[in-house]
């Protein structure tokens, strides 16, 4: 697939009075890998849900390769993956049933072999008979980025996806993101330290109260806010902490 | 339905038996599992043979009684279901695996209704135990519950989806004008109902109560339930009996039907459900990102109390989250409400009787602990993963015991004068005197229950999950439990009322036997904490604690 992978055009969310996303646009082509970043409370969490078709949206249109995630829900939802902040695990089902009931919800055939793929690029495979329950926070993370793997998503969604790994962990995490992409798969994270995944992503989506203040590549980033100072970190408050915000929209 | 959804329904069932099996492994838990199957067996056993003997069978309560308050019952319990948000209740893995799956809107929702039968049905069977033996035909009444129990579910998902169709397609003055319309019906209803209940003892009162038009009006569509629990014969069990699998499939079929998208509010209900169990029941939870929360205009705060040791500061704690949690004050106003009905309802002694009022008082004060446990857990047990930072503080174990036990004790206390106030009024027949002795008793006897209550839970520490759901060996750890506080208050009964008797021969003055009683009493309970403190300095954080 060429096209953008992911395309959000205007979209909001509101609960009540409250506007949790306001009017964001922008896309994710195949093999990005663009950063969601913003402070707590910037609307991250509702956009990626609004991905991947739990949210409802209020207002503008999410698609997911190509397809409209309200009135196509099941064929978005078969072309994308998301992993949520917390890892919630079916505490009585071992690693491999998780894997096995995943690959039955997406109708994968022939899962065995990408699976114990999966499990040894996620240094899981001696765990494979292990109940959820008996895991650490990050092999539990790990088993849930396993399932989202499986069935080769073309869209990609990370919610959080560094908390409660450890560096190992979290460069084994980066490699298969980064393999992803080059496979073609169009990956969005949110994080609220853009320092934390600036050399993973090649392009940010910086929001904050809901509103998208910037959408562009990672040197369109540091051309655009070269006055705010050397670091991608410091872009960043400088961004997030500055006046009220100032939406502009550009596709990474 | 999609494959994965059978296999996932079909492995978790199985994952839960390969629990129970794990758990019996250690010594724990064989103990916790065997006493539940001997609580489980030897209660089914009486049931049965109460329900299969005329001799022992309890008057069986007219018919139209029953046909009228077993829909009634069911619609309440719905109504209970619908608003407490456990209709559309999914767990934090089936969100974040089903949600984003494609899965189609009425597989996630058959998935939903399936998977939770099972539980419905075992409730179903748990009740009929204790219910059957009151219907004409018990074979009825037992088909009767177990449809019950199906149709609560299926009816209170009915009414969530109802209330996300309302959400979603409703303007906000519109949801406001519904719900407005809806609480005034509901008033009406009681209003209308209480009007009409005839003068006379509670529980003549509380039949005409259930005969009221409105309560028949209100509880019309569970009719069928209540006709096939009452029928007297085979062929209208027969005939009520399809009529009531018909009900139940009407539901079912209007819950599929809805073509409303769910997953934003089953995901906000079960954030909301996920934080109100922390609160009550374990560590607290980060809230979600997005989630809405308006802040309180004002705030509850506790006294502080000047509890030796420090132990003040972490009685303040608990007091304090106990007092901005009215939600768990909740459950045990209605377990007073039910214990005033079934012990005091029918009860009003004639003037000058006064035998009813003292057993009264003794039966509140004694068996409440025992029967209810303390059902405000602001204790250990709700502090089950802040142990680590409680061996962390720098106090005395016992003195930790203390701070957390007093509130809990206190409150206790405080619920059981409030029941004994509501026994009083409702009688008439308890004396000024006796009040005033329970006013001094009640807490001893509550702090020994929380005392043994929290030794258990110590020793054979147990986790309420996510979705409510205890470990299979919780029933035989309350039975333990049961036993354990049997015999300490018991003891402390005995004590006190040794003290009683004897400062009240030698003295002839009842505040003076009272006051004997109380101090004699509270004497137990201080090795009793220093036994809890020592339980938990023992605690091993890495072994003892169950798996969240």
């Amino acid at each position: 697939m060429t096209g953008p992978v992911i395309e959000l055009a205007g979209l909001g969310k509101h609960y009540g009075d409250r506007v949790a996303v306001d009017g964001v646009t922008f896309s994710v082509p195949a093999g990005r890998i663009v950063g969601l970043v913003g402070p707590n409370g910037a609307g991250k969490t509702t956009t990626l849900r609004a991905i991947a078709g739990i949210h409802a949206p209020s207002a503008g249109t999410v698609r997911v390769a190509g397809h409209d995630v309200v009135r196509e829900p099941v064929q978005a939802k078969r072309r994308l993956a998301l992993v949520p902040d917390e890892p919630a695990l079916f505490s009585s089902l071992t690693v491999w049933e998780h894997l096995e009931f995943t690959a039955r919800v997406y109708g994968v055939r022939d899962w065995r072999e990408p699976a114990a793929a999966l499990l040894e690029e996620l240094e899981l495979a001696e765990r494979r008979d292990s109940l959820a329950d008996e895991l650490s926070r990050g092999m539990r993370q790990k088993v849930a980025v396993a399932c989202a793997l499986l069935h080769g998503p073309a869209a990609l969604l990370f919610d959080e996806p560094l908390t409660g790994l450890d560096p190992r962990g979290i460069r084994t995490l980066y490699e298969v993101i980064r393999r992803r992409a080059a496979a073609g798969a169009a990956v969005l994270l949110s994080s609220h330290l853009l320092g934390q995944i600036e050399g993973l992503c090649t392009g940010f989506a910086v929001m904050r109260q809901g509103r998208l203040l910037f959408a562009g590549t990672r040197d369109e980033l540091r051309e655009r806010y070269a006055g705010a100072g050397g670091s991608l970190e410091e872009v960043f408050f400088h961004l997030t902490e500055g006046d009220a915000p100032r939406p502009l929209a550009a596709a990474p | 339905m999609n494959p994965g959804l059978r296999l996932l329904a079909l492995r978790l069932a199985r994952g839960r038996l390969r629990l129970v099996a794990r758990r019996m492994r250690t010594v724990r838990g064989a103990i916790g599992i065997g006493a539940t199957a001997l609580f489980l067996l030897g209660f089914a056993a009486l049931q049965v043979y109460g329900a299969s003997h005329t001799d022992v069978r309890s008057g069986i309560p007219a018919p139209g009684t029953m046909r009228t308050l077993v829909p009634a019952l069911v619609t309440v319990l719905t109504l209970i279901a619908a608003v407490s948000e456990r209709g559309l209740y999914f767990t934090p893995p089936e969100t974040a695996f089903l949600f984003p799956a494609p899965i189609g809107r009425r597989e996630l929702l058959l998935y939903n209704l399936l998977t939770r039968l099972g539980v419905q049905l075992l409730s179903g069977l748990w009740v009929s135990l204790f219910t059957v033996r009151y219907a004409p035909l018990p074979a009825a009444a037992f088909a009767a519950v177990m449809l019950a129990f199906v149709y609560m579910y299926v009816a209170a998902q009915a009414l969530s989806l109802g209330a996300a169709a309302a959400e979603a397609y409703l303007s906000p003055l519109a949801r406001n004008l519904a719900r407005a319309a809806a609480i005034g019906v509901v008033l009406l209803v009681a209003a209308s109902a209480a009007m009409s209940a005839a003068p006379g003892t509670a529980g003549e009162r509380f039949r005409s109560l259930l005969q009221s038009p409105a309560v028949r009006a209100v509880s019309l569509p569970a009719r069928p339930l209540g006709e096939l629990y009452a029928a007297a014969t085979g062929g209208a069990a027969l005939a009520w009996g399809a009529a009531s699998v018909a009900l139940v499939l009407a539901v079912v079929g209007l819950v599929l039907s809805f073509d409303v998208a769910f997953t934003e509010r089953s995901l906000s209900v079960g954030q909301r459900v996920q934080r109100r169990l922390s609160r009550v029941l374990s560590a607290p939870a980060g809230d979600g990102e997005g989630a809405v929360h308006p802040a309180p205009r004002w705030r509850a705060r506790a006294p502080r109390v000047p509890l030796p040791g420090r132990a003040g500061a972490l009685a303040w704690r608990q007091a304090t989250e106990l007092l901005r949690t009215p939600r768990a004050l909740l459950g045990p106003l209605i377990f007073g409400a039910v214990w005033l009905v079934a012990m005091f309802g029918g009860m009003r002694a004639a003037p000058g009787e006064m035998d009813a009022g003292r057993t009264s008082v003794l039966a509140t004060a004694l068996l409440m602990p025992v029967i209810f446990g303390n059902p405000i857990p602001f204790d250990f047990r709700r502090d089950l993963d802040r142990l680590a930072y409680l061996r962390s503080l720098p106090l005395r174990p016992t003195a930790v015991a203390m701070g957390q036990l007093f509130p809990a004790a206190v409150f206790f206390a405080a619920f059981e004068m409030l029941v004994l106030l509501g026994a009083a009024r409702l009688t008439g027949s308890i004396p000024g005197a006796w009040l005033a002795g329970a006013a001094v008793l009640v807490l001893p006897v509550a702090w020994g229950a929380a005392a043994v209550e929290n030794l258990l839970f110590l020793v054979l520490p147990y986790r309420v999950g996510p979705d409510g759901r205890a470990g299979a060996q919780f029933l035989g750890k309350a039975l333990l439990l049961m036993v354990l506080k049997v015999l300490t208050l018991g003891v402390l009964a005995a004590a006190g009322f040794a003290a009683w008797w004897g400062v009240g021969m030698l003295t002839r003055s009842l505040p003076a036997a009272i006051g004997a009683a109380g101090v004699v009493m509270l004497i137990p309970c201080i090795p009793l904490t220093w036994l809890v403190g020592r339980t938990f300095a023992r605690f091993d954080l890495t072994a003892d604690a169950p798996a969240p």
